[in-house]
């Protein structure tokens, strides 16, 4: 107790501060020095490089359309496939853990959870990667059949990204239920809209400070990857024409997270 | 400081499991092996709802590394 509040100390000393205070100020002058010879040599750069960009941007707007539906399609499907095919796997491997479980050893018990959590993390990252390969393939849809005559590829497409979702939500369906076995104390349905919220008002007070914990670490990481992909889209944007709505989206999505996160902890403080 | 704790020892006592632990205070399998574990200490609540399964005072299940000192010495 004595060193963690000697620590303290030391962290909240005004040398601590000025120490600090120092080591920002140094860090915003290096950052400006960097953006200004960044950008004037990028500039440079793309002054000289105006007509290669250009062939580039040209090369993929010809040649996109032919990958949205020649590639796109096959990826999304391949893509199901892999990760079905490993959900099923830790799926199988936690069922089996369950069933040799003779209600006293751990080990079985966190073996089937860790494999559990595999499962659910493979089938949230199907549904994301599926829409947004989804995104990608029906990208100027209404032109893209104008342009070439592969329709029934965009069925695969199609079929690929709504077998990915049900399947996803099928295997979280499935974890949910294993886990309920040596849990019996977990509540929720996976198709009810209100799960996540019956779901944790079902965990006790240690499994929602592990909840609390990762949301804010999560919290912390998202600010500086939007940070950080907001100040890349913006200096990328000064030279490439990638259009508006890149930055403006990822400073949106930014902000929503942050202020919604201080109502949070605001309407928490008040004992709401 | 870490907050040491007897819970197994009490639960193997009365010869129940963590699931069967945890349905007796209201709490998860993966909690009462959190804090068997050392790696989560509990509310006063909960700790109060375990040592009244014992029916012992909550300082003879939790205590400090100074207390486990005293404890020795005794």
């Amino acid at each position: 107790m004595k060193t963690q509040n000697n620590n303290h100390a030391k962290i909240d000393s005004p040398e601590y501060n000025k120490k600090s205070k120092r080591g920002f100020i140094i860090i915003m002058i290096i950052s400006l020095l960097l953006g200004g010879f960044g950008g004037f040599f990028g500039a440079k750069t793309t002054d000289l490089l105006k007509n290669d960009i250009a062939n580039i941007g040209k090369f993929l707007t010809d040649n996109y359309p032919l990958f949205q539906v020649r590639v796109m399609p096959w990826v999304i499907l391949a893509f199901t496939i892999i990760c079905f095919i490993l959900g099923e796997t830790w799926l199988k491997k936690a069922k089996k853990q369950i069933l040799t479980w003779d209600g006293e050893d751990d080990e079985h018990i966190e073996i089937a959870d860790s494999h559990l959590n595999k499962v659910n993390s493979i089938s949230s990252i199907l549904m994301i990667v599926t829409q947004i390969l989804f995104g990608l393939t029906t990208y100027q849809l209404m032109s893209l059949f104008e342009k070439t005559d592969n329709s029934c590829m965009f069925e695969v497409a199609v079929i690929a990204y709504f077998a990915g979702l049900i399947l996803a939500i099928s295997q979280q369906n499935r974890a949910v239920k294993l886990l309920k076995q040596y849990a019996p104390e977990k509540k929720g349905s996976i198709y009810d809209r209100n799960f996540h919220k019956v779901w944790y008002e079902s965990c006790d007070e240690a499994e929602r400070q592990i909840i609390g914990d990762a949301s804010y670490k999560t919290m912390r990481f998202m600010t500086g990857v939007f940070s950080t992909l907001l100040t890349i889209t913006v200096i990328v944007g000064m030279f490439i024409p990638i259009g508006l709505l890149c930055a403006f989206f990822i400073g949106l999505s930014w902000l929503i997270m942050t202020c919604y996160y201080s109502y949070t902890c605001a309407k928490l403080e008040h004992g709401k | 400081m870490p907050l040491y704790n007897r819970l197994k020892e009490y639960r193997a006592k009365i010869s129940v499991n963590q699931q069967e632990m945890g349905a007796l205070v209201g709490a998860s399998r993966q909690t009462i092996s959190l804090i068997e574990r050392g790696d989560y200490s509990p509310s006063v609540t909960l700790a109060l709802k375990i040592a009244k399964i014992f029916n012992v005072p909550v300082e003879d299940i939790f205590f400090y590394e100074e207390d486990e000192n005293i404890g020795g010495q005794e």
